[in-house]
């Protein structure tokens, strides 16, 4: 493995052999379809290696390789890039939340949604816990930070519609994601938007609680992360597609039933995040947050990866009003995502009374 | 243009093309020829572009059309000149204060062996450095306002300016310091007349590369923290994905840096008349 | 002027040099060198490169202190440089950005002088140098002779009572420094000055000066001090004489002699002349 640099490559290939004791060995869930032989797939993710993108290295590490996958996981530098990345192919699938999906789709980048990973990608304007704003209203004249090539950004405008805030009495600033946790910890601005489950469990895991005021909680639904890729992928290829999305569906039913082997494997995988106390309490915080996300009932009733179209219908109607040009062509949504390999793994009553038991420690933060 | 060609033209385009073919290869081609060709094959590329991202059916998020980025750019131009303000203020200043720190630290080096052996490796050593990744930590210790980029933009280049300042006042030729101390002439006299005019094409070009410096030091600075500017407008663009808006945006950035640039060349060339070798 | 204070005009007396050079521990350039001379006398110090009577003229220019001994001119202690005093070394530098004329009134700007004054004055030295077209030429528009003009002008626009030359003919072609020895006669004749040129060409020593010193190699001294027969004014002819070439024969001779010293200085000299050695 090399580390450091969150591009991770396996020894190429596995012997017939091998194949065989793995399948046999291996506590799978689902059938394997025969991938012709031990291919590398480029994956992105959409941030840093963080918690809730733990199951990507636990299909790397436990999901993938049976199915002859060698998965190639790159770190991200937001889901707009990594929308591009793998709509010009340099990656041939990754991690877009859902609204930057939309939107890419919207201006023509052939992408499609193979599963909807969790249901909430806790958008939302996040305070320190001893802030005096306590609902939303109160930003009215405040100094709020963003990074502008962040997926929440561009959905301030409707937030603040729906809270019956007026965006223009507020002060701006643009920051780099370097800066923008320490910007606020350190007071030099009253609040950020940003992804809580990625900001707030960072600052948490720097003993600095912070409150979120989420823009689902305003109604605005903001489904989660998606396994992204091209069109043409899913049409010259959909057996390779959904051995990717089982392979991920598989890894984050996982970490849901097993989250302390998980992060284990995310340790070992990205040994960065096991230098300090401090980055193994921001992985596990991280995937607690996620995890709150996925809680849902979308999930209980239809298992994982189901993308729901009400939700990404509402969410294309945000993209359309605050982000295209007036008059500009809606996307079709049968473009935007399939629900063909979604569905098939799902998780017991017991199984999610566990997952609520551990992750309402997350609740207080997340209104 | 003065050929008496044999057969008078009656198709339109006969007289263009011998007129052209006389003009380039009359004596004006040589005038025109510096600007000629680089528009030209400017020109040329932006056709090959406009070309093959049609053709191919990029999406105009990738690479966007120059026919797409002209129409952005004539659509928020207004916009874009309102952004292009703080940015080229912010560098102006980083610029200045970057040429009086490093022209007076190479004035102290120049005096002082001391100050000289102390300081000078160091600087060589600083210039190695990649700036870029100090910036966060600029925003860390000075906030998110105007001071922090100014502070950075002028931290980079402030080090183009001390090296060749020192160099230019090191490459001083001994003799002539020698004749201005014969001529029982004051270390300020020596300095002024002698040894500070003998440094200038030294400092200039040094202060050259600081202008381009300074530039690119406040867009990477309003990339970290920023509330407008031209680094702040490309950001906000790409975040709505506009990569048209993007190109815009770099186009009137590299105009003003061409401006600014031209600036202290025209400064250079100015001084050169008074201490000219010309 | 009283007569003693005439005949010492310059003074030197057991005047000696050591150079401190670090790892090459001290250096002794100079070695116990007495001499006096006499108001309007033209003197040559003559011996082979490297020996230290460059050294000995900065002393007496106040260019560098001395170790040992006394130096005085005009009965006054040298303690730094003087504007009684007027400098020429081997290298013109002239200030590139300036022109003839200009070069030749920088000392008066270093003085603080009216430069209008002087300007007319300026203008005649020059003219009489036979620079007359070129008063408004940079330097690198003039040839090395020209330039080395420029510097006799400069050197005599301030009206120094004593000059000091540093082989200053010694980098042009032989044509040309013939032509410099006589220009440089007729203007040490017309304004009556001392001097004091050093050289390491045996001809030329003895058809420009009233009296000539040799100097040995490092650390130097004195082995001869030779009058200098013939009358002035003096032209080139005189070089083809016998009785000058006997006279250049008998100091090279005197210099070969102090090459093979007891204290172990080997010739390496190519005026070798084997019947006088050993």
């Amino acid at each position: 493995m090399t580390p450091g640099t969150g591009q991770m490559t396996m020894r190429r290939g596995i012997s017939r052999r091998g194949f065989l004791t793995w399948t046999a060995a291996s506590a799978a869930l689902l059938p394997m379809p025969a991938v012709a032989e031990p291919r590398s797939v480029k994956f992105t993710l959409a941030w840093l290696a963080q918690g809730n993108f733990v199951y990507v290295f636990v299909a790397h590490a436990k999901t993938m390789k049976p199915r002859g996958i060698d998965l190639e996981i790159t770190r991200g530098f937001g889901s707009m890039a990594s929308a591009q990345g793998i709509a010009t192919g340099q990656f041939d699938f990754g991690i877009v939340a859902v609204p930057p999906l939309i939107l890419s789709v919207a201006k023509d980048l052939p992408l499609i949604a193979l599963a909807t990973c969790d249901y909430d990608s806790t958008m939302g304007v996040g305070v320190l816990d001893d802030s005096p704003i306590l609902k939303p209203q109160d930003l009215a004249g405040k100094k709020i930070a963003s990074v502008p090539t962040s997926g929440e950004f561009p959905f301030f405008p409707a937030y603040a519609d729906k809270v019956g805030l007026d965006a223009n009495s507020i002060e701006f600033v643009h920051v780099d994601n370097k800066v923008l946790e320490r910007v606020l910890m350190e007071k030099q601005v009253d609040a950020i938007t940003s992804f809580a489950l990625g900001s707030g469990s960072m600052m948490l895991s720097k003993s600095v609680p912070s409150r979120w005021m989420l823009y689902s909680a305003a109604g605005i639904r903001n489904h989660g992360q998606t396994i992204a890729t091209q069109r043409r992928t899913l049409e010259t290829d959909p057996a390779l597609c959904e051995a990717i999305t089982d392979g991920l569906l598989e890894a984050l039913a996982y970490t849901l039933t097993n989250p302390q082997d998980s992060l284990e494997l995310f340790r070992k995988e990205v040994p960065e995040m096991a230098l300090n106390p401090s980055s193994k309490e921001f992985a596990r915080i991280g995937l607690g947050m996620w995890q709150h996300g996925i809680d849902r009932p979308e999930a209980h009733e239809n298992g994982l990866g189901w993308s729901d179209p009400a939700a990404y219908a509402e969410t294309t109607d945000l993209v359309m009003r605050y982000l295209m040009e007036p008059g500009a062509k809606r996307p079709d949504p049968d473009a935007i995502f399939t629900n063909r390999f979604a569905g098939k793994i799902k998780l017991g009553a017991p199984q999610w009374t566990d997952v609520r038991a551990r992750v309402s420690e997350f609740d207080k933060y997340l209104s | 243009m003065t050929a008496v060609y044999p057969v008078a033209p009656r198709i339109g385009i006969a007289p263009a093309l011998l007129a052209g073919k006389a003009v380039l290869t009359g004596p004006r081609l040589r005038q025109l020829r510096p600007v000629i060709l680089p528009l030209a094959t400017a020109a040329a590329v932006l056709l090959v572009w406009q070309i093959v991202v049609t053709g191919l059916r990029v999406p105009a998020v990738i690479l966007p059309p120059p026919i797409a980025i002209g129409h952005e750019l004539w659509r928020v131009l207004p916009v874009l000149l309102h952004h292009a303000v703080p940015t080229t203020l912010d560098t102006l200043m980083a610029f200045f204060t970057a040429s009086a720190l490093g022209v007076g630290l190479a004035i102290a080096i120049a005096y002082s062996p001391f100050l000289r052996d102390m300081i000078y490796p160091n600087l060589v050593l600083f210039q190695l450095i990649p700036k870029v990744a100090l910036a966060p930590l600029f925003v860390v210790w000075l906030g998110i306002g105007s001071g922090s980029r100014v502070a950075f933009a002028a931290f980079v280049s402030f080090f183009p300016v001390v090296i060749s300042a020192v160099v230019g006042f090191a490459n001083i030729e001994a003799s002539a310091l020698r004749l201005c101390r014969s001529l029982t002439g004051s270390e300020w006299q020596c300095f002024a007349m002698v040894r500070f005019p003998f440094a200038l094409p030294a400092i200039f070009s040094g202060m050259k590369i600081a202008m381009t410096m300074a530039v690119i030091g406040v867009i990477i600075s309003e990339f970290i923290s920023a509330q407008a500017g031209l680094g702040f407008y490309i950001l906000y663009a790409s975040s709505r994905m506009e990569t048209a808006l993007i190109f815009a945006a770099l186009l009137v950035l590299c105009v003003i840096g061409v401006a600014l640039f031209g600036a202290v060349a025209l400064a250079e060339e100015l001084v050169h008349r008074s201490y000219g070798r010309r | 002027m009283p007569v003693v204070e005439r005949e010492r005009y310059v003074e030197v007396a057991e005047v000696s040099k050591v150079f401190r050079a670090g790892t090459a521990g001290a250096i002794e350039a100079v070695s116990s060198v007495s001499f006096t001379l006499p108001r309007g006398q033209f003197v040559a110090v003559l011996g082979p490169s490297g020996c230290g009577k460059s050294t000995l003229l900065m002393m007496l220019g106040g260019l560098e202190a001395v170790t040992s001994g006394h130096i005085a001119v005009g009965g006054a202690p040298m303690t730094g440089p003087r504007t009684s005093i007027g400098i020429m070394f081997q290298d013109p530098t002239l200030l590139p950005w300036k022109s003839a004329l200009d070069n030749v009134l920088f000392p008066l700007r270093v003085l603080k002088r009216p430069l209008d004054t002087y300007r007319s004055g300026a203008q005649l030295l020059l003219e009489r140098v036979g620079l007359d077209g070129f008063m408004h030429k940079k330097p690198h528009e003039l040839s090395g002779g020209m330039r080395q003009r420029v510097a006799i002008c400069r050197t005599l626009v301030y009206d120094p009572e004593l000059l000091l030359m540093d082989e200053p003919f010694s980098a042009l072609d032989a044509i040309t420094r013939d032509e410099m020895n006589e220009l440089l006669l007729d203007l040490w004749q017309q304004y009556t000055k001392t001097a004091l040129f050093v050289t390491h060409s045996i001809r030329e020593a003895v058809f420009l000066a009233d009296r000539v010193l040799v100097m040995t190699r490092r650390p130097s001294t004195i082995v001869e001090d030779l009058t200098i027969p013939f009358a002035r004014p003096r032209s080139m002819v005189l070089g083809e004489s016998r009785e000058f070439n006997e006279i250049c024969g008998h100091l090279r001779g005197r210099i070969e002699q102090s090459h093979n010293r007891p204290n172990g200085h080997r010739a390496e000299t190519t005026l070798a002349r084997p019947e006088l050695v050993g």
